[in-house]
């Protein structure tokens, strides 16, 4: 579904991104971990068209109107409120005049539909974007940071969704600093550290590769292994 | 037609329910009708009129133009929308339309303070919808480039600047053939006047309802050359930004 090989990206002289190379199978969740800095939106916004990449081929195997990205809290109008926000793209999509209200009950914001974006929490906000994201079922989803800003109940019950949606057929490439979440979340995850890949796979495998003398799979050890940095 | 229509009901609502968008043509409202209310304007209600429907023209609708494409590009939604298959001249046939319904109901409205009716009412309409269309051009123009940031002050320039041109032979050269001044001109024409000759006569001067020789033309000229402008900025930007983002990097 996605391919990435050798992408490299440099801003203003420094290079932010280096050799990365990894690809996402259809039907998986694939995270992209790494601490604030290293790279992660920087490869969501080249797979998004966001950003040119300067070297190195990628490939996303979806049509547009099949993707659902959710980019920080990008994509809402502040004056409006909840459900006119999602109404503009389930009238784009044509999609039935109750699906807006039905994705707002599954992200817990049914009693906010009235509610103007500004005056939302971040936590809140944060799930309209990702209400706006999933509203016309995408094949492929890309979210950076989902649960970024959420509490560990609210986060709990987003990861419960996504894990749906990969059942019902999608796609789902994430980034994320939160390694317990990538633990129980990812079918596959990258870690990233100073715009390089330093390792990839299913995230207990990593953990049992580099952290046998522990019984519990511990990610964060793992990266500070690879890095020497800490989350 | 379904995304023309989605994209119309939003932008109508965003129009209404956000200050910065309706707080100007609402005010360059408000004003001059209370100053006709508590003051007897006389022959002069067309001359203070013609003052706020340049203000509305030039400083309104440009900055409410601009604004609306930039907060649409920055907040992703051009984008979004483009992933969801929204043709660009759908998007501004439909921002457009908002535009368009709302300053014909706003003109109307400047139109009966002025005291306008029949073939004055309906010549000031089409000469300031005219007008409407190149400060909708010009601020979706500043929207999609670089000079976005200075959108408020070509406003104000082109919104006041007419205002002053009356008093002033080379602000007065330096406006002629602008869209705004076209509108100056005509609506100031409309008002008669009395005017007191040095032999103690009094002349009185009619008011003048046609569009005046030539104007439409200019008007159109003032169109087409930011309608160029405007295809242009697009065709190097890209209505959602992602050329102008790709140059960047």
């Amino acid at each position: 579904m996605i391919k990435m090989e050798n992408i490299e990206k440099t801003f203003g002289g420094q290079t932010v991104l280096s050799d990365v190379s990894f690809n996402v199978k259809k039907g998986e969740i694939f995270g992209l971990l790494g601490p604030s800095g290293a790279g992660k939106t920087t490869i969501i916004n080249i797979l998004t068209g966001m950003l040119k990449e300067d070297g190195g081929n990628k490939e996303v195997i979806a049509n547009p109107h099949e993707i659902g990205i959710m980019l920080d809290i990008g994509g809402l109008y502040p004056h409006l409120n909840c459900l006119e926000n999602l109404n503009l793209y389930a009238q784009i999509y044509g999609l039935p005049k109750n699906k807006p209200m039905e994705v707002l009950k599954t992200v817990g914001l049914e009693d906010s539909a009235k509610k103007t974006v500004s005056k939302l929490s971040r936590g809140m906000t944060q799930r309209l974007a990702l209400a706006r994201a999933i509203l016309y079922s995408p094949k492929l989803l890309f979210l950076d940071e989902p649960t970024s800003a959420l509490d560990p109940g609210t986060s709990k019950g987003v990861c419960k969704l996504l894990q749906e949606l990969r059942e019902q057929g999608a796609t789902i490439f994430l980034t994320t600093h939160n390694m317990d979440e990538a633990l129980k979340l990812c079918d596959r995850i990258a870690l990233l550290h100073d715009g390089k890949i330093v390792e990839q796979g299913n995230p207990n495998e990593i953990c049992e590769r580099y952290n046998s003398i522990k019984t519990v799979p511990d990610l964060e050890s793992v990266f500070l292994q690879l890095t020497g940095v800490e989350l | 037609m379904r995304n023309i229509k989605a994209i119309f009901t939003k932008q109508l609502k965003s129009f209404f329910k956000n200050p910065s968008l309706f707080g100007t043509p609402a005010s360059f409202l408000l004003i001059p009708f209370l100053m006709l209310m508590l003051t007897d304007a006389g022959d002069a209600r067309a001359i203070i009129v013609s003052q706020f429907v340049l203000m509305f023209a030039g400083i309104s609708m440009i900055g409410n133009a601009s604004y609306i494409i930039t907060e649409d590009r920055s907040t992703m939604n051009l984008r979004f929308m483009g992933m969801a298959g929204v043709k660009p001249w759908q998007y501004l046939i439909a921002t457009s339309g908002v535009f368009l319904m709302v300053s014909l109901g706003v003109l109307y409205l400047f139109g009966l303070m002025a005291g306008f009716s029949g073939e004055v009412m309906i010549n000031f309409l089409i000469l300031c919808m005219l007008g409407i269309v190149c400060s909708i051009l010009l601020g979706t123009t500043l929207g999609l480039s670089k000079f976005a940031p200075f959108t408020m002050i070509i406003a104000l320039v082109l919104g006041i600047g007419p205002i002053f041109a009356v008093a002033n032979e080379a602000l007065a050269n330096m406006f002629r053939f602008t869209f705004v001044q076209q509108m100056n001109i005509f609506i100031r024409q409309t008002g008669g006047t009395i005017l007191e000759m040095p032999d103690g006569t009094v002349q009185v001067i009619e008011g003048v309802a046609a569009i005046p020789e030539g104007m439409l033309q200019i008007m159109a000229i003032n169109v087409a050359v930011l309608l160029v402008l405007f295809i242009v900025t697009n065709l190097r930007n890209g209505l959602d930004g992602e050329r102008l983002a790709k140059k960047r990097g």
